[in-house]
């Protein structure tokens, strides 16, 4: 589909693998500067690099970590931003027990122990993902080409196959930490509302989120 | 001898804190109270140490119930076996 100029959006193959991984692990970035990943399991950002080059080498799919789920925008020949989105709980299992599954089957047991040893804190702001819906997750749009309409393009290319899929889906979700202020707005200029939202007032959440807020933001599929 | 569903219910008792548990094979994490993305990796680590087995990722994404939890168990306790 071109979107503009010199612009095509297209599904992510096996060759968009670097640059897919670089887009999860700057939407994780956000306006934190640090990985929530890294921190979560006590792992280095090189480390956290390479377990999701092997999880989304496996193939599995329907969890935020699958390849299949991802758009590119090509300028050229190239890959200028990414976004990936699916519909949670699709083969009977949640993205999170998909996600865990495959940070357990990477990671040492050592940064799985630790996990579990700090997760009470984390899980204060965790919100379920409600099966059933869309849900998106890890934009990511290089800063050169930001502000040319890329996003919303890349929300409307996913939401038109999912749509095409699964017509009786109304409802698209995305989770952002309230203090990442640039996903936040650009969620809202794309036709998404803030739904609910999660907060805590433990300050030690702070040592694994850049805010003490989640937001769910929801647009409604006509 | 205890049955693999019986091994594992035990394994669920002990880490979920649930003494007198009763998994049946249609139980699921949306069935068990405490079976979630937090506990999921001790639970099957236990089950793991326990039978002397390991689970890859491929294998992990198919357990959405007991039922897939047992059989994979089985299966994978056979093919050690042979």
């Amino acid at each position: 589909m071109e979107i503009q100029s010199g612009i095509l959006i297209k599904n992510a193959v096996v060759e968009d693998i670097e640059f897919v991984v670089e887009a999860i692990v700057c939407a994780e970035k956000g306006n934190g500067n640090f990985i929530s990943y890294c921190r979560l399991f006590n792992i280095s950002e090189t480390e956290f690099r390479k377990v999701v080059r092997k999880i989304l080498e496996a193939g599995i799919r329907n969890f935020e970590f699958s390849l299949e789920n991802f758009k590119i925008a090509m300028s050229g020949r190239r890959p200028v931003a990414a976004y990936g989105a699916w519909l949670e709980g699709k083969d009977g299992i949640s993205s999170g027990m998909l996600k865990i599954s495959a940070l357990k089957s990477f990671l040492s047991k050592e940064s799985i122990a630790y996990f579990r040893s700090i997760a009470p804190v984390a899980e204060e702001i965790t919100i379920k993902r409600q099966t059933g819906t869309f849900q998106f997750e890890s934009i990511y749009i290089l800063e050169d080409y930001r502000g040319k309409n890329i996003g919303k393009m890349l929300v409307q290319s996913l939401l038109d196959d999912l749509r095409a899929k699964h017509p009786n889906v109304g409802i698209a979700q995305v989770q952002v930490i309230k203090q990442n202020s640039v996903s936040l707005q650009a969620h809202l200029n794309y036709g998404f509302t803030i739904a609910a939202e999660k907060t805590s007032s433990n300050p030690e959440i702070l040592n694994f989120y850049s805010g003490k807020t989640r937001v769910i933001l929801e647009k409604k599929i006509p | 001898m205890q049955t693999t569903l019986e091994i594992i219910t035990g394994i669920f008792a002990r880490l979920l804190k649930k003494p007198g548990l009763k998994l049946e094979m249609n139980d699921s994490p949306d069935t068990v109270a405490g079976w979630d993305s937090l506990t999921h990796p001790e639970l099957i680590t236990e089950v793991e140490q326990c039978f002397e087995i390991e689970f890859d990722f491929k294998e992990l994404a198919g357990i959405k119930s007991i039922a897939d939890l047992v059989q994979l168990t089985d299966l994978k306790q056979n093919k050690n076996s042979k």
